[in-house]
């Protein structure tokens, strides 16, 4: 979560200043006496949304002291070794969380490589090019892609998907890429179907429809006088799109991106189902590997002994933590070309 | 782009015509929302050399004309217009023509300034780049040509490389007339270009559309009516849709033959 997020509730200095100050009260006529300080029912609300402002902020640093709390044996134990070792074996009770870290990165990226030109492409379509109305209609569907509870993504996922990718995807990749440096080891075999490219590309379509939302939206935000002018000189409607829209909405749509990280990220269930889980690191992106989310999930329950659990309860502070550092740098990007544009 | 401006293309050979040549012709224009009818068989005719200032309530379709001239209204797919707007005889309304082509021929500057999230300069060459094949010390010597016109070189020609949208309302409003004008169009459409800013960048604005008048036809939408006396050489008065009274402006103010006109006039 995010904390900066949060509405503060109106301090003190606000509340007192709805009510008039002590030198506006009229001397002269006593019969007119004004009251002083917020109505009740407007104290009751304050007070209120003030409660849960705050319980809101308690909640987020009761998360924190908790998974602290408990990846103690494990944060003592392997130190910043947990985060830089391969090694994951829970038999000798030696853990480390470099493969689920680079994972969970990995994955997500692929995800954004995926779904942000996609995402773009049909903010523009359904926003700038067809008839509001048909427009509409679209992005409902899209909307609705939101709304598949991620086990089913994870299941179309391990039985339609990754069998399509292995038959049909992956071994003609394989193919054109065999010999080419680097993409050829990127994209070496086997075709499995489950593994990293897979989990990936299932979270770029559980990404899309935020993504597509968020931009439509710093779209349809652009003021009509703006995209008039640009239409008023002859401009096309790519030429409105790349010179005045995307310009314009900069900072939104980076915003948008980054909230599709941060939810690719913490994603579990459809990675689980088509990641591979397996505890190593290897050059093809068909191999399969973990990530963060899908590695807690996949083994809390039989997670046996302080260690283990303390470890894994270590790998979810970590994701915390770097979703907290996206969105702070998200902020602070976001923050610093706000000033500029 | 080639074979849909042919039409367009066509009439540059007539730009020879006479001073005072009838540049632009309406007729039986008729405008849509909807079902809704907002413009009512309109004939007019705008000649070059000339501020024509089109005047009226609001609501009475001075804006909707000019936004037709241009088919930027076809950006809404409910609005539509019927009957003829002829440049150099040829119907702008016509399927086919290249509406891209058709604005750079007939520019357009709206009633708040609308600076694009780049420099000055970038703002000011935006259309040149695309749309002709000029060179960058063409196009520099082209935008220095447009600020100076449009009255702003002096004001940003040491911040040229600025944010366009860090200029004054004023400034910015003359930032959008020079970049329409840096395309060298014929006719240029100001839809009450005026409205937004204070007395004083009015004033200068006003002096820039008698300047630019020598260069342009311009149609000039102003529901103030002092505005119109001010600056143009012909006026239109519309109510509800249609062209009440068509005069010299100097004869309009002096004597309205329609009542309508006069009550409007005297309401100022």
């Amino acid at each position: 979560m995010d904390a900066t997020t949060f509405k503060r509730p109106p301090t003190e200095d606000a509340i007192i200043g709805t009510s008039l100050p002590s030198s506006a009260v009229v001397e002269s006529s006593p019969a007119v006496t004004l009251k002083r300080g917020a109505s009740l029912p407007d104290k009751l609300f304050i007070g209120g949304s003030r409660i849960l402002g705050a319980a809101l902020i308690a909640l987020l640093f009761g998360i924190m002291a908790v998974l602290v709390f408990e990846s103690w044996p494990s944060l003592k134990e392997f130190g910043f070794g947990f985060i830089t070792s391969s090694e994951w074996d829970p038999v000798e009770e030696h853990f480390g969380a470099f493969p689920a870290i680079v994972g969970t990165l990995v994955s997500s990226v692929i995800a954004l490589i995926v779904a942000v030109p996609v995402s773009f492409g049909i903010a523009v379509f359904v926003n700038e090019i067809v008839p509001p109305r048909v427009g509409v209609v679209i992005a409902r569907l899209i909307e609705l892609m939101a709304g598949i509870p991620s086990i089913i993504y994870g299941m179309w996922g391990l039985l339609v998907f990754a069998p399509f990718m292995a038959a049909h995807v992956q071994p003609v990749v394989i193919e054109a890429f065999d010999g080419v440096p680097i993409l050829g080891t990127l994209f070496g075999p086997p075709p499995i179907g489950i593994g990293m490219m897979t989990a990936g590309l299932i979270l770029s379509f559980m990404v899309l429809p935020l993504i597509t939302a968020v931009m439509r939206d710093v779209f349809s935000a652009v003021p009509t006088v703006v995209r008039e002018a640009a239409y008023g000189l002859g401009a096309t409607r790519w030429e409105v799109v790349r010179l005045v829209l995307v310009p314009y909405t900069k900072v939104g749509l980076i915003g948008g991106v980054i909230l599709g990280f941060g939810r690719a990220l913490g994603e579990t269930m459809a990675v689980t189902f088509v990641i591979g889980n397996a505890h190593e690191l290897y050059a093809s992106l068909f191999m399969p590997g973990t990530s963060i989310s899908a590695t807690i999930a996949n083994e809390f329950s039989e997670a046996t002994g302080e260690m283990y659990s303390s470890a894994l309860m270590e790998l979810g502070l970590i994701l915390f933590a770097i979703t907290v550092v996206v969105l702070v740098i998200s902020r602070l990007l976001m923050g610093g070309m706000r000033k500029k544009g | 782009m080639a074979n849909s401006s042919h039409a367009a293309k066509q009439d540059h050979k007539a730009e020879a015509a006479p001073h005072k040549a009838a540049v632009l012709e309406l007729k039986k224009l008729c405008f849509f929302y909807g079902t809704q009818q907002s413009l009512f068989d309109v004939n007019l005719t705008f000649h070059r050399g000339q501020v024509t200032a089109l005047m009226g309530p609001s609501g009475c379709g001075k804006s909707t004309l000019i936004r037709s001239i241009n088919r930027i209204y076809e950006l809404y797919p409910n609005q539509r217009a019927a009957g003829e707007v002829l440049f150099h005889g040829a119907n702008v309304l016509e399927p086919g023509i290249d509406v891209n082509d058709l604005r750079l021929k007939i520019g357009m500057v709206f009633q708040k300034p609308t600076p694009f999230p780049m420099t000055i300069f970038e703002n000011v060459a935006f259309g040149l780049k695309r749309h002709y094949k000029m060179t960058p010390a063409e196009i520099e010597e082209r935008v220095e040509w447009a600020l100076t016109k449009s009255a702003l070189w002096s004001e940003v020609k040491d911040k040229l490389h600025k944010a366009g949208t860090a200029l004054s309302g004023g400034q910015q409003q003359r930032l959008c007339i020079a970049r329409t004008v840096a395309l060298k169009p014929e006719v240029l459409l100001l839809d009450e270009p005026t409205s937004a800013l204070d007395p004083l960048s009015t004033v200068k604005i006003e002096e820039l559309v008698r300047e630019l008048r020598q260069d342009f036809t311009i149609i000039l939408v102003s529901h103030n009516v002092n505005q119109a006396r001010r600056i143009s050489d012909e006026t239109v008065f519309m109510e509800a849709g249609r062209v009440v009274e068509v005069r010299k402006t100097s004869e309009l103010f002096g004597s309205p033959k329609d009542q309508r006109t006069k009550i409007f006039i005297e309401s100022f």
